[in-house]
């Protein structure tokens, strides 16, 4: 009896792990179960096209990624694919060249702005085969009505202690009356900062701050799986979309935490292809999960209708609605010390450099 | 009345006695169970000196006709101690009453077939076993439940996905292709626990059957097997009661008669009370709950001589409690769920002895199962039922009084409602109520069957089965446009049926056939053939069918699947029945085997028409056994080459699975292996070895995988996958033990309490078998590919098992 009962608590233990949150769902196989490494057979470079990127209602320049996959066996790149011709048509017959920054896969517009209500067709000659994507339509994001916060309460695994977890991000949104709405949302976190880089010692170990030369925002955003927050209106149909949960803020120093959440309306093809994705990406192998398929594109090539071609084109409507979450009464602190200033005066000052992780412009809605 | 046979024989007899008035003499009587004082049917009756024999009758009477003299006389049948008697018999005629004990000894633990052990050979019937439940309680069970269900996967031709998941294939028929029948009730969720441990109970089991190839004309409606699960009759003579205390579940079953020898009753329990399991574990599991029941009640009225009537009652319930789970299958969110299932059945039957062989039967059967999901919280309250009923009602004749011809003949008819799922929202919810529409059919079918013996060494079953299935409204059915793939976007109108119109009408002939041909007593040869239609499916896309899966009846769009199987089967036994022996191939093809599309919807999809898509199939496999039945260790191997594929190969390519190839189903094991030993060294002790060896099952790894272009998610991996079971996860193997610890019966033989302890290991050299191979997708991830093993250790259990 004993014998079986620690063997039980050892395994759940070992099952404590971020891999099995997913299966802690189906607790009783969490109970008996287990994940091992797995050796798999080596499989040849996969000869294929990746599409990705898309166009939207906020001012571009719009980015299209063309790439050859991975092999997954071993941890190989995906290669970017050059001298691509690469085009955007729209309905009104208008057309736009991308330009290609080199070396990259990346292929940029120049003056395109999408519009609301106006579809978009994009086109590729890659390797003298001509690709084309369905033509995908801008909707209309409409508008959120409400985000809010509420903390919760998590329970140390020390000290079996309950105490604030952080707080969940909600919002009420409105669903048209008709059917076939697909959503997306996206949440985007800003930060003051006043450290843009450091001095390191020779192993790379920082010493002391640099501070911006101006006024510096870290972006910060929802990584991760579950983040690819997406829904439809099957069951809500013309009804408020109430408490989505859209992201979780976590405990932090004694400040105003600055979010914006994202709402995206979707094409039914794109619904399709993010929840596949998403559905690929919390794959556990699990007992009950859904069986892994392939994800469905919207892209074909025109001169060899069997190829595969992967990867999503899409046309998203954007609205966006800032919050922000008080942690100023915080009941718990985790808050970093700063690194010392760098001694002497004046201490020097670095650039902010505009990035996807920093930007020395201010937050649209940033009013404090 | 039923001394009216007898008599006539007896009769009969005298006459021939005087006519030939020689030392001609007769030996008759009762054989009855020591135990249990049940008449006993199929005891072998053998003259030792004169090599005569003859064997009951079912009701337990025998006649033998023998020249007057001294005798020795043995009583013997398979799981009782043989009986020798000492007999000077007169002229004419001399009763022995004769009372078997049951072998405590040398019981034929692994018979698989009951009866006798030569009727493997002998009997007609091709790609048949049975188990009575004393063999299945010899196969070391997982965390001590005695599993009906897994034993199976003891026999050639039985697979299944994976440990720990609920139904089994037969002969590469998916799960849902077995009709389950538990005293004519069908069963729709076989498992507890979501397929860790059987919903039968093994104290109310008197033997199950498994039809896997032959099945007879009386069986309809599913594409593969039949297995049927007959209860045992409850004690009419005297009380008694058994019970275990295990880890899992502890049960208790009385039985004894209410009239004396009039009706009789039993009722068995069985509750788990596992929740300290969870208690105990870490945090985020202690909200969990998981608790199961079940009930079976059975009585059991001898009206007179001639008329009997049955009635079996059965509940069922699994409740399980999950702390936080996305309802991704839904799209709604939750910080807890409660999911719960339950099977009623009601079986009432009636059965009529018009004469000796002649036999009315009847029976009314309701099943009823339900599956429920519900989440609390109040903007997203929600409750999503499903669930099937079942109505039956049918009758038979069989008439055995010919010895050439053996006949039945039967009809039935059943009804089904399926309320595929009905979304209720809470009081202050934002979920939007749905309600998928009734489905409503009914399935007729008429049949004879025919047992011809055309000579001594050549016999044949001849079936044919009639059925027909009409989809009844009231209903509605989307229209799509012609000419393309059906999906949602190409739906230009609904049609109405109303109520008592006809929608869509299927049938057919079913023929089955089989054929015995003795080489010698001891070797046949028999060949079967069998057509099955289906009308019911489940649908479901997850790996290992949920209890929430969706079932659905043919419709215009859903046609019903059909299966068409050959057979072939040489049968030696060796030694005197030692040893038995077969070999058994078949061939089987199917039509319209459903297969889910890719990324489709299938929980509340209101047009599941366009999430799934309907192929062919074929099957084929060689099945060897070998068993030994008696001796200290008796035991069985066997070995399974089995290979099962789909084509699904539309219109459209939308339409195709794998671009319209044939692809292995995810139930396709090529190699199995088998082996079960027991050993009782004595009256104490019983040793069971199980070892089982088999090829992974197919699945699908990517091809390759490309880094997501996208700020939110960015590096993530997404995996390529192109065709879907090219792959497959590692071989399984495993092996259990168990010891048993019986009372010394010696001892004290006068004692009513007997009592057992069981020990068993589950899984003794703790092997890691994969469940499932899958890929991480994490950036920082340092492997790639991971395995699941399901009951990924070693698992020791302790039953205490009692009677009295």
């Amino acid at each position: 009896m004993t014998i079986y009962l620690e063997s039980i608590v050892k395994k759940i233990n070992k099952l404590f792990s971020p891999v099995f949150v997913k299966a802690l769902t189906w607790s009783l196989l969490a109970l008996v179960s287990c994940i091992t490494p797995f050796e798999p057979d080596f499989k040849e470079q996969p000869d294929a096209v990746v599409v990705q990127g898309f166009i939207s209602n906020e001012p571009g320049p719009y980015t299209i990624q063309l790439v050859r996959p991975a092999n997954y066996s071993f941890a190989g790149y995906s290669i970017g694919i050059k001298n691509a011709v690469v085009y955007i048509t729209d309905d009104a017959g208008n057309r736009e060249n991308l330009l290609e920054v080199p070396e990259s896969g990346l292929y940029k517009t120049q003056n395109l702005q999408g519009e609301t209500g106006r579809t978009y067709q994009l086109h590729m000659e890659i390797d003298g085969k001509k690709y084309e994507s369905k033509p995908e339509l801008i909707r209309d994001a409409g508008e959120i009505d409400r985000v809010y916060d509420e903390p919760f309460q998590e329970i140390d695994a020390l000290s079996n202690q309950s105490r604030l977890g952080g707080w969940n991000v909600y919002i009420d949104t409105k669903d048209p009356i008709e059917n076939g709405n697909y959503y997306r949302w996206n949440f985007l976190h800003y930060k003051l900062v006043g450290t843009c880089g450091s001095i390191n010692d020779r192993f790379g170990n920082p010493l002391y701050r640099v501070s911006c030369c101006g006024d510096c925002w870290d972006i910060i955003r929802c990584t991760g799986v579950n983040c690819i927050n997406v829904a439809n209106d099957a069951l809500i149909n013309g009804k408020q979309i109430s408490r989505k949960q859209v992201g979780t803020v976590p405990v932090g120093c004694r400040d105003r935490y600055y979010l914006e959440v994202e709402q995206q309306a979707l094409s039914r093809d794109s619904y399709v292809f993010w929840k596949t994705v998403r559905q690929l990406l919390q794959n556990t192998g699990g007992v009950f999960d859904v069986a892994p398929s392939a994800v469905p594109g919207n892209i074909t090539c025109l001169s060899d209708p069997d190829e595969q071609v992967l990867g999503f084109f899409s046309a998203v409507g954007i609205s966006r609605k800032a919050h922000v979450v008080d942690r100023r009464n915080s009941e718990i602190v985790n808050c970093p010390p700063d690194l010392p200033d760098v001694p002497g005066f004046p201490a020097p000052c670095t650039t902010c450099v505009q990035s996807l992780y920093r930007t020395p412009q201010k937050p649209l809605y940033w009013n404090f | 009345m039923r001394w009216i046979f007898p008599l006539i024989i007896l009769m009969g007899f005298q006459l021939a006695v005087q006519a030939q008035g020689t030392d001609a003499a007769g030996l008759f009587g009762n054989v009855t169970n020591a135990a249990t004082g049940e008449k006993m049917s199929g005891v072998s009756v053998f003259a030792m000196e004169t090599r005569r024999g003859a064997q009951s009758d079912k009701n337990g009477f025998y006649f033998m006709a023998l020249k007057a003299g001294k005798h020795t006389i043995k009583f013997s049948s398979i799981g009782f101690k043989p009986l020798f008697k000492e007999i000077e018999l007169p002229v004419g005629q001399m009763s022995l009453e004769v009372q078997l004990e049951e072998d405590t000894k040398f019981l034929d633990e692994v018979t698989v077939t009951t009866g006798k052990p030569e009727e493997n050979v002998q009997k007609v019937e091709i790609g048949a076993s049975r188990l009575n439940i004393r063999s299945i309680q010899k196969i070391p069970a997982f965390m001590g439940e005695v599993d009906v269900m897994r034993s199976l996967l003891m026999l050639p031709g039985v697979t299944t996905v994976g440990e720990g998941t609920t139904g089994i294939n037969v002969r590469g028929g998916s799960i849902d292709q077995n009709l389950v029948l538990m005293d004519d009730a069908p069963i729709f969720n076989t498992s507890h626990l979501f397929g860790f441990f059987s919903v039968f109970n093994q104290d109310a089991v008197r033997d199950v059957t498994l039809q896997r190839g032959g099945v007879p004309a009386q069986y309809g409606g599913r594409a593969s097997s039949v297995l049927d699960v007959r209860l045992k009759y409850p004690n009419s003579e005297k009380f008694s009661g058994s019970g275990g205390i295990g880890l899992v579940s502890s049960r208790l079953t009385l039985e004894g008669p209410v009239v004396s020898r009039k009706l009789s009753t039993l009722i068995a329990a069985r509750a788990s009370f596992n929740d300290f399991l969870f208690k105990i574990g870490p945090i985020p599991l202690r909200g969990t709950k998981a608790n199961f029941y079940d009930i079976t009640n059975k009585w059991y009225w001898i009206i007179n001589d001639r008329h009997e009537l049955t009635f079996t009652g059965y509940v069922s319930n699994d409740t399980f409690k999950i702390p936080s789970d996305s309802l991704s299958t839904v799209d709604v969110n939750a910080s807890s769920s409660l999911f719960g299932y339950s099977t009623t059945s009601g079986t009432l039957r009636w059965q009529f002895d018009v004469r000796d062989k002649v036999v009315w039967e009847a029976a009314a059967v309701l099943s009823r199962y339900r599956a429920t999901t519900t989440v609390p919280d109040s903007a997203n309250a929600l409750d999503l039922v499903s669930s099937v009923l079942y109505q039956n009602i049918k009758v038979q004749y069989s008439n055995k009084t010919n010895d050439r011809h053996q006949w039945m003949a039967g009809g039935g008819i059943i009804g089904y409602g399926i309320a595929p799922n009905t979304l209720t929202p809470g009081p202050f919810s934002n979920v939007q109520a749905l309600d998928i529409e009734r489905e409503k059919s009914i399935e007729a079918a008429a049949y004879v069957e025919d047992e011809w013996k055309l000579s001594q060494k050549v016999s044949v079953v001849l079936g044919l089965r009639y059925s027909l299935f009409m989809r009844l409204g009231p209903a509605s059915f989307y229209q799509y446009a012609p000419n393309q793939p059906l999906a949602e976007d190409v739906i230009t109108e609904t049609e109405v049926y109303q109520n008592g119109d006809v929608i869509q009408t299927y049938g057919g002939l079913e023929p089955r056939a089989a054929l015995r041909w003795a080489l010698s007593p001891a070797m046949s040869v028999k060949m079967g053939y069998n057509r099955m239609r289906q009308y019911i499916h489940l649908i479901s896309n997850t790996t290992a069918a949920l209890p929430t899966a969706r079932w659905t009846s043919s419709s215009p769009y859903i046609r019903p699947q059909i299966a068409d199987q050959v057979s072939l089967g040489l049968f030696r036994n060796l030694k005197n029945n030692r040893f038995e022996t077969s070999a058994e191939v078949y061939y089987k093809q199917l039509q319209n085997v459903l297969d889910y599309k890719d990324g489709a919807d299938i929980v509340l999809n209101p047009a599941l028409e366009t999430a799934v898509l309907q192929g062919d199939g074929r099957a084929y496999g060689l099945e060897l056994m070998a068993k030994k039945n008696t001796g200290f260790w008796t035991g069985w191997v066997s070995y399974t080459y089995a290979r099962t594929f789909l084509q699904m190969n539309g219109a459209f390519p939308e339409e195709r699975i794998n671009n319209g190839n044939w692809y292995p189903a995810n139930f396709d094991r090529p190699h199995t292996l088998n082996t079960m030993a027991i050993f009782r060294p004595n009256l104490m002790v019983t040793l069971a070895f199980n070892f089982t060896l088999s090829s992974g099952r197919p699945a699908t790894f990517p091809y390759g995988r490309y880094t997501l272009f996208e700020p939110t998610i960015f590096g993530a991996n997404v995996p390529i996958y192109l065709n879907r079971n090219q792959d497959r996860i590692p071989a399984y193997h495993r092996l259990d033990f168990s010891i048993t610890f019986d009372q010394n019966p010696e001892l004290r033989p006068d004692r009513r309490w007997k009592s057992s302890w069981v020990f068993s290991l589950y899984n003794v050299y703790a092997r890691k078998n994969a469940f499932s191979v899958f890929y991480s997708l994490r950036p920082y991830a340092t492997t790639e590919a991971y395995k699941l093993s399901i009951f990924a250790s070693i698992f020791p259990s302790l039953t205490y098992n009692f009677k009295f």
